[in-house]
Parts: C-alpha cells; structure tokens; sequence
C-alpha cells in the first residue's frame, strides 16, 4: 500500500507547473512549452523513480538487546533489494514514535546495517502490523511510503534510573537484614511463580489457585531478603509523575533484584508475587511495560508481608494512603 | 552546508540572470547590480558570514521601491520584474544560510528562465535552457541528500547522471507531443522578439551616405527543387512616385481563401512546380514574401490578404520567428486593374523621358526596349552604397542618372521603371530580397539584411515580366564553422522555436506510415530522438550487462580512492601487484619493498578491511585509515 505526501516545495513546483503549463497554452510560445516540459518531465520523474526506488525492498529489524524508555539502543535491519538497480535514499519508519533509519543507497541482494543510539521516549508494548518505508528519491518535492508486512509485538521498558542513593537510607546494610523475622529454618516463607524445570512437590496449590498461576513454595535458608514494592496506580496522579513513579519502580525492582532481594510488585490490579533473578526481572517489567492508571479512587492492597516496602506515589492523594504508612519507605515521584 | 551545494546554487543562479540579460532587454545597470551575486556566492563559498535576516529584509524592500519606480518610468511591468528578479538573486546570495535557501534560488532562476523566453527565441536561450535543465536536476539531486544528512556525494555521481540525461530526454518527448494550443485566453503572449531593420515598406531617397550592410539574417529557405539561385522573393510593389519616395496606393485587398493550414491563390497549375519552406526572423512588417508565382502555401494560426498586384501580406506584424512552405510555379502575375496607375510619372522628368526614347530608340517590341534600358543601366552605370546630397534644383534620380552614374539598387529600379513608363510602358517598383549565399551543409539560403533588393515588373503583352536592372555584386560569404553554426540555429529556429501542431500532426503521420527505418528519416527531430533514446537504451545495456565502468575512478571515491593510490605507490616503490591483488598481497608487497613503515600499513590495511567490508561506518575508524594515510603519504609522498 503506498501514499504519497507532497512536501510544501512539492505543492508550490505544483502550483508552478500548472501555471506555467496554462502560460504555455495561453500564449503558444514554444520556449515557455520548453520550460513546461522540463517541468512535466520532473514531475514525472519523481513519481516514478520514487515508485521504483521502493520496488522490491523487504526489510527485518532485530534488536539487540531489551529497550527502555529514554535509553539508547542498538538494532539491526536486513534489508533485500530483489531489483535489478540499487535504491537510493530509503528511510524506514520505525513504529514506535516515527524515527527514521536512513539508508543512502541499497545495492542488490541482502545487505545488513545496524543502527546506534535510537532513543524511544515512551514505554509501552507497541504492536507493530505493517513497517513503513519512505523515500523523498530523486528529488525534493514530495515522500512516497509503502507498507511492508512485519507483525510484532515490541516491549519498550520503563526506564531505569540510577536509584541508588535513595535506596541508601531505605535498604539496611546486610548485617542488619539477618534471618527474615517470621521465619526460621527450613520453614515456608513466600510463594513465588513456577519457573520451567523446577519440582513439582513444591507447589503452593493454594497459592495457584488463588492466582491462577502456578505458584512454588519458597523455604527459609536464612538468608532471604525480602522486598515489596507498591506502586500507587489508584488514579489521581498527573501522567508525567505516573511516568517518573512507574520508571522509580522499575529502577527499584531492577536494583534490589540486582542486590539478591526477592522482589514483589504490588499495584492496585496486579501483583507480581516475591521472586528474584533477570527472568522475574522482567516479569515485573513487562508488567511495568503495559501499566495505565486506573479510576479506582482507592487501592484494595492492605497487607504486607515481611521485608522491606517501599510505597512510589505520584500524587497528593495516593490510593494506597493506608499501607503506605505502614511501608519502610515512601518515595514520591513528583520531586525526583 | 556542502560547498558543493552552495557550488551548484550559485551556477543555477547566474544561468537564470544570465538567461535574462542574454536577451539584451535588460537595462545594463540592473545588469550590474545582479553581478553583484558573484560577489555574494563567493563569499558564501568561503564560509563568510552572511547578511542577517533584517538587512536582507530591508534590502528587499527597497528593492520592491526600486521597482515601483522603475515601472512608473518604464511603463513596462515585465520588464520591471525581470528586473526586479536580477537585484533579488543578488541579495539571496548573501542569504544561503539553510539548506532550504537554495530551493528559493531556484525557484527563482525558473522564474528568470521563463520571462527569458518571452524577451527572446535566439539560440543562445537553447544553450541556457539544456545547462540549466543539467544544474538544476543537479542540485535538486545534491540538495536531497544534503537535507538527507549526507555530505559524501561519491556513490549517488552515477544516479544523478542518470537522472539528468532521462530528464533531457523526458523534455524533448515532452516538448513535441504536447498538444500546441494558442489560445490567447488571457492576453496571449508578451514576446517582445526580435526587430530587424533593412526592409522596409517605404522607398524613400531622402536619405544620403553611406547605407549599412546589415548581415542580419531575416530569412533561410530551402527551395525543392533547387535549380541554383539567385531566386527573387518578392514582397511588395508600389505604383506612385513622388520624386523623392515611393507608395503603394492600391490599398484594396482581399482575404485568401484558407482550409485549415493551407492557403490558396487562383493560379493555373500547368507550369514547373516548386517548393520553399520559408523560416522567416520576425521583421517590422506584415510582407510575405513569395517565391515565384506561388499558388498554395502552408501556415499556422494567421489570415492571409492578397492585394491586387498579387502581394501577400499578414494580419498583422509577427515578432516571433515563424515558418511558412509555398507551392509556386514558374509564371508571371497577370493583374489588369489599375493598368493606369502604372503610367504615373512625377513632374519634370523630361530629362528621363528623353534618355529613355535614346536607349530604346532601335527597339522594335516592348521586351526589346525594356531589355534596351535594363542593358543601358547595367551598362553605364555604377553600383555603389554611398550617394552624395544631389545639388540644388536636381532630384536624387537626376542626379544618379545624369551626374553621378553610382547608386544601388533602388536608384536602379526606380530609374528604370520611369524610363518604362517615360514610353508607356506599364511598370512598377518590387521590393523584396534576392537569395544570398547558400550555406551548403543546410542546403538552404540564408537571407540577410544586406539582400535586401528592389528590381522592376513591366506589364508586357499581359504579364508582369521581371527586369533586374542593377549589377551584380560581390559578396564574400560565411565558410566552415560559421556556416555549421547557422545550420544549428536553423535547426533551432525551425524545431523548438517554430514547432507546431502542423509538425505535430505531420510526425504522427510519418510515425504511423512509416514504421520502418528509412535513410530519409533521419531528417526529421522525431527520429532524431528515437535514435537518442535507443543508443542510450544501448549504452545502459552494455555498461550494466556487461558490467562495464565509464569512470572507473569515480567507483574508488573516498577510502577506496585512498587505498587504491597506496596501491599505485607500492606498484611505483617495486611491489609486484596485479589488479586481482588482494589486501593480503598488497600488505605483504608494501612491507617486503620496505619502503614503508611497517606499523602504518598494518593499520592502514586493517581499517581499509574494515571500513569496506564490514557494511559499518565508524567515525573512530575512519579518523584511524586517514591518520595511517597521512603517515604513509609523508613517507612516500
């Protein structure tokens, strides 16, 4: 499927065209018809080798590596000219918030580039059914696009910000986190999700129903460290602050999993029950990825187990008021 | 910016003011003003700083003054405003700040280009016309990728190439299958064209001195067939002499009948047939002139009049080149009616009488006599462009017959066709041109303003016969070169400024008719084209099947360029390289010449590896393959 937008100069050459096109006709001069042809001529030979110019390209965009939000990422587009001519000047359009990956030239066959620094500023699980290409070829007076097919689902994670200092106060010095208090050796502390391969007679049955997930029972070996993060997604707050409280989270959950914490995510719709490791890392983030705020004027999250809790508010009147008093810290998005 | 943007928008500009003063209608001190972008584009081509927005702004303004001023002057709006676009591009050359700027440049060199085409249809518009079309697609090429972000032009040089020639081609097609309308909807055109002087409507003797050769070329025609000049193409007669002037005081004529492009004439058929395609310079008058007795002729778009002396005449003064075909047969104009008028003498003429009844007194018939006063004239007298004031008391025709015996050719036909008439013999003056040289190489004459002639029509039993009184003159002509040069404005005139739907119509029919290729063909602009575009249909094969490289240098633009001169200078320092050799060889060679640093090699080689093979721009590696270059042309420069 291919458009065209005719760029402001494209419109006056237009107007030009027709006006000297009528000059020509008013006035039988063969050199004004010398000039109106040349101007047909480029005309045309804009459309057409803009046509042609997109002819034949198929393109596939790898990532390299997970993309957060306002971070800087790498990929890598394939791209294959089946045309007996190269192509010239072809941005690809990505899906997210209109970027442009510029290509000057595409020889024939299969040719890879990979592309540097592109910044997505919005988290967000963008789904992707066509890819567009563009190109402004030869000239400089309109963009013709053409959809290509690429369906995909693309998860841009909130963004991770370096959290450490607030934690300094908040997070106590190994020594002091000692044994979980409610527990003591060998004795069931949490249940977390079933990770593949792992053994069956641990299951929290429970647990699974309770979450319709299938949950496994963790142990006390006396070292665990807990940690809940609530974040206030009860409404109320403005959408930048929600923002900032959402990548908080994130940078939290990211941090204190990369301290060997067991993280749990609370919002007022979804928990992530307690787990640890870069693989309950971005369960959390995938959650975090595709988070709105909801209208529910006040969170039903009213317990919290043991460990550390820290409560991300975004507003003056958080829906989560109540438990936030009783967390071991507060952090409010608004003034990071 | 790139310089070579800035490059090219200032060539767009200067063609689009020179396109304007080449036209010659240009006032010489706005011509001045607009060289000041000279000035301009090199100081933007030296990275000088440019005019700030509110002095271009003011500049503008009083520029906008300067052209009220000078239409209320003038009176004449195109004029002003082609001026007015001089001064403009002027100050936009202090004002290339953007990669936008030049668009606006351009823009305005169209707008140039087009009031050019009104102020003039000399060749020398063709010639700006074909670098604009080759600047222009140029620089919007290089101004795309400019705004692309792109500053290595190397890899899009055969593109652009490309673009260029189908453009030229595209305009060509474009140009001759446009339908040509004229429709005058809104005030048809301003062409000013171009005005010739040396013909004129009006014989007159009141001037002395020296005449001017004027080699203004007014006409070129081909005649078929061609049974060797001089032809007389005849414009118009006059009956009344004065004494000192001749008119035509028959004013009566009458529309010819017209199918749509073809004129008729009643004249019988049954003589020699001729053809002559006329491509007439537009002249300060409405004469066509005739070749032989003509009974057919083939135009565009105008009404034809015939007077009664047989004189073809337009509606009105063209001032563009046009082009018209006459069908003629041998044969002499038969007109009766003011038979008397034809008798008219001036006062006081006794002289010329008696002279007359001198030359033709052994003459026994009409033709002997006039052929008696044609011979006396050749005979006796003089050709000569410089005529002297006549004394006091004496006419100039007195003066030319009796005193000086020097005069040209209206002195000639004026005193012959009074001695005509002297004895009562029906004559009249004919103005027109006689064929000048004939420019072989064309196969047509070119006639100037120095052809310009006047000879005498007798009215001898009921014909008008011809009678050339004066002597033949030497006239050196145009050799070689020249004469290529006019065949190509010949071609121009005929093609671009004269093409017409009738030529439109006839190539359709020639395409159609005669599919296959004759030699004749090759005559006309469409196959002219057709054979362009099959060479350069032949070329691209051959370069792209055969993988072939019209500028192998232009491929090894950049890093490649760079390794290939290390190349060049290992082969120089003794390296045994072929051109198969790969990096591995050149690398070993350079190092066992030991004419190079060793470690500057490796590195130069290894980021040449890099930077070609591996499809990724590194600036830092880039930066490395420069410095080793450096290194290794110090070594070895």
């Amino acid at each position: 499927m291919a458009s065209i937008r005719l760029k402001k100069e494209g419109k006056r050459f237009l107007i030009a065209v027709v006006l000297i096109g009528f000059a020509s006709f008013n006035t039988g001069n063969n050199l004004i018809y010398l000039i109106f042809s040349l101007m047909l001529s480029i005309t045309l030979i804009s459309f057409v080798l803009a046509v042609v110019n997109l002819r034949g390209l198929r393109v596939q965009l790898s990532f390299k590596e997970p993309i957060y939000a306002e971070t800087p990422y790498s990929l890598e587009v394939e791209v294959e000219n089946s045309k007996a001519i190269p192509s010239y000047s072809v941005s690809i359009i990505l899906p997210f918030e209109g970027q442009r990956l510029y290509l000057p030239s595409i020889k024939r066959g299969v040719s890879r580039r990979g592309f540097e620094g592109i910044i997505i500023r919005k988290r967000g699980r963008y789904r992707v059914k066509e890819l567009r290409l563009m190109t402004g070829f030869p000239f400089i007076f309109m963009y013709l696009y053409k959809s290509l097919e690429w369906d995909a689902e693309v998860i841009v994670y909130p963004q991770i910000m370096d959290i450490r200092p607030l934690l300094v106060d908040m997070v106590p010095l190994p020594a002091e986190t000692g044994r979980p208090r409610i527990t003591h050796d060998g004795e069931f502390i949490f249940a977390r999700e079933y990770v593949y391969g792992e053994e069956s007679r641990r299951i929290d049955w429970k647990a699974t129903a309770r979450t319709q997930k299938t949950m496994m029972k963790v142990f006390s070996k006396g070292d665990e460290r807990l940690a809940t993060i609530i974040l206030d997604d009860a409404g109320g707050g403005m959408e930048d602050d929600f923002e900032k409280a959402v990548s908080v989270c994130a940078s939290l959950c990211s941090e204190l999993i990369q301290m060997g914490y067991y993280v749990r995510l609370i919002t007022c719709r979804k928990v992530v029950p307690f787990g640890r490791g870069r693989v309950h890392l971005f369960k959390i983030l995938d959650i975090l990825a595709g988070i709105r705020q909801v209208d529910a004027g006040r969170c039903p999250v009213e317990e919290l187990s043991e460990g550390l809790s820290i409560a991300v508010l975004c507003s003056d009147s958080p829906g989560i008021s109540g438990i936030a008093s009783q967390c071991s810290g507060v952090i409010d998005a608004r003034y990071i | 910016m790139p310089g070579i943007y800035k490059l090219f928008t200032a060539i767009v500009a200067i063609i689009g003011s020179v396109s304007l003063v080449s036209t010659g209608e240009i006032n010489p001190g706005f011509s001045i003003i607009g060289s000041i972008l000279l000035y301009g584009y090199y100081r933007s081509l030296r990275g000088y700083r440019q005019l700030p927005r509110e002095a271009v702004g003011a500049l503008s303004f009083t520029t906008f003054i300067v052209f009220l001023v000078n239409f209320y002057i003038n009176k004449d709006v195109f004029i002003s405003v082609a001026q007015m676009t001089l001064i403009f591009q002027a100050i936009k050359s202090f004002d290339i700040k953007e990669p936008w700027d030049p668009l606006q440049v351009f823009f305005m060199s169209l707008l140039q280009l087009l009031m050019a085409s009104e102020l003039t249809n000399s060749i020398y518009f063709g010639i700006i016309f074909v670098l604009f079309v080759i600047f222009i697609v140029i620089s919007i090429l290089v101004g795309h990728f400019v705004i692309e972000g792109q500053r290595d032009f190397g890899p899009f040089l055969r593109p652009m190439a490309f673009i260029t020639i189908v453009t030229l081609v595209l305009t060509a097609m474009f140009f001759v299958t446009i339908p040509r309308l004229r429709s005058g909807f809104w005030g048809g055109s301003l062409s000013r064209g171009i005005k010739t002087t040396g013909f004129s409507e009006k014989v007159d003797f009141g001037s002395f001195g020296r005449v001017k050769q004027d080699e203004t070329i007014v006409m070129r025609m081909v005649v078929r067939p061609d049974k060797g000049g001089p032809y007389y193409l005849r414009g118009m007669t006059f009956d009344y002499f004065d004494g000192m002037a001749w008119y035509d005081t028959h004013k009566d004529s009458v529309r010819v009948y017209k199918t749509p492009d073809e004129f008729h004439t009643d004249v019988p058929l049954n003589a020699e047939r001729y053809e002559a395609e006329v491509y007439l310079e537009p002249l300060d008058s409405e004469v066509i002139f005739t070749f032989k007795r003509p009974y057919r002729m083939e135009s565009e778009g105008f009404f034809l009049r015939e007077d009664n002396a047989g004189a073809l005449y337009m509606r009105q003064k063209v001032s563009k080149r046009f082009f018209y075909k006459l069908f003629s047969v041998d044969g002499f104009y038969a007109d009766k009616e003011y038979l008397a008028s034809y008798l008219q003498i001036p006062p006081d003429i006794e002289g010329i009488k008696r002279l007359a009844e001198e030359v033709t007194a052994g003459a026994k018939t009409l033709t002997a006599k006039a052929e008696a006063i044609r011979g006396f004239l050749l005979k006796n007298y003089e050709y000569s462009l410089f005529t002297r004031e006549p004394p006091e008391g004496v006419t100039p025709l007195e003066d030319f017959l009796f005193y000086t015996k020097r005069g040209y050719c209206e002195h000639f036909a004026t005193a012959m066709v009074l001695m005509l008439r002297s004895i009562g013999i029906p004559a009249r003056l004919v103005t027109g041109f006689l064929t000048g040289e004939k420019n072989e190489m064309g196969d047509y004459y070119l006639i100037r303003q120095s052809d310009a002639h006047s000879w005498v029509e007798a009215f001898i039993d009921g014909r008008w016969l011809i009678f050339d009184p004066t002597p033949p003159v030497f006239v050196p002509h145009k050799r070689g070169l020249l004469l290529f040069v006019d065949v190509i404005k010949m071609k121009w005139s005929r093609y671009v400024v004269g093409f017409s739907s009738y030529d439109q119509v006839r190539m359709a029919t020639y395409v159609f008719n005669y599919p296959v290729i004759r030699l004749g063909m090759f005559r006309s602009l469409l196959s002219w084209i057709i054979l362009i575009i099959i060479t350069l249909i032949i070329i691209s094969i051959l370069i792209g099947g055969l993988r072939m490289r019209p500028f192998p240098y232009v491929r090894y633009r950049g890093v490649s360029a760079e390794y290939m001169r290390f190349v060049k200078r290992v082969r120089r320092n003794g390296g045994r390289l072929s051109p198969a050799s790969d990096t591995e060889e050149v690398l070993t060679e350079a190092i066992r010449t030991g004419r190079f640093d060793r470690d500057a090699v490796r590195r130069f080689i290894e980021a040449y590896r890099f930077l070609r093979f591996s499809g990724r721009q590194d600036e830092a590696m880039l930066r490395e393959f420069y410095e080793q270059a450096r290194r290794l042309r110090r070594d070895h420069g």
